[in-house]
């Protein structure tokens, strides 16, 4: 066990990076998940949303 | 065990590193919904929200893509920083000679480490003319 970690450390730099990477998608995803959700608020009461909450939710174009 | 920790002691700071940007973005995100939150009040309450929270929504996804620096946002930052390309070019090649250097003295015995170590400067530094050259000329 201990041969195969001096042998294969090095892998823990792109594992990282891929969990790194993927930690990131998620709290991307719920960020935007929860900006979308306050868009439907806004919309069920018949209001406008703003338009930053917009862009929060659909990225920089909108 | 302890011997491997001797050995790989330095593994902690690109790990307390990665823990660290992990728990950066963990309090970005609660930030962010936090925001949404008291929006959501402002919309409940039929008040128009301040233009300083509206702000902070989109900030708050700027300061998350600098935590990783892994969209387009936050790359046209860095190339707009002051930091000219030029450097960029001289630091590689600088790193690319002392390991070549060290390659040829054959330091510690890894000569062909600091062979492969110095190919990596040069490629870098390549890299980083061409990308420098072509981004100024995509400018508009």
């Amino acid at each position: 066990m201990e041969d195969l970690f001096r042998d294969f450390w090095w892998l823990l730099f792109p594992i990282g990076w891929m969990l790194a990477a993927a930690w990131s998608g998620f709290l991307r995803d719920r960020r935007q998940r929860d900006a979308e959700k306050l868009i439907f608020a806004y919309r069920e009461k018949g209001q406008e949303p703003p338009a930053e909450l917009i862009r929060a939710a659909y990225g920089k174009e909108g | 065990m302890e011997d491997l920790f001797r050995s790989y002691w330095w593994l902690l700071f690109p790990f307390g590193w990665f823990v660290a940007m992990g728990f950066q973005s963990l309090i970005n995100y609660r930030r962010h919904r936090d925001t949404l939150d008291l929006l959501k009040r402002y919309a409940d309450s039929g008040k128009e929200p301040p233009a300083e929270l509206l702000r902070a929504i989109n900030r708050q996804e700027d300061l998350e893509a600098e935590v990783w620096g892994a969209d387009s946002e936050s790359r046209r930052h860095r190339r707009d920083s002051s930091w000219p390309w030029p450097a960029n070019v001289v630091l590689f090649l600088g790193l690319g000679a002392a390991f070549w250097y060290a390659s040829y003295e054959d330091f510690y015995g890894a000569g062909e480490a600091f062979t492969i170590a110095s190919i990596v400067m040069a490629v870098l530094a390549v890299s980083f003319a061409v990308s420098g050259i072509f981004s100024r000329r995509n400018r508009p």
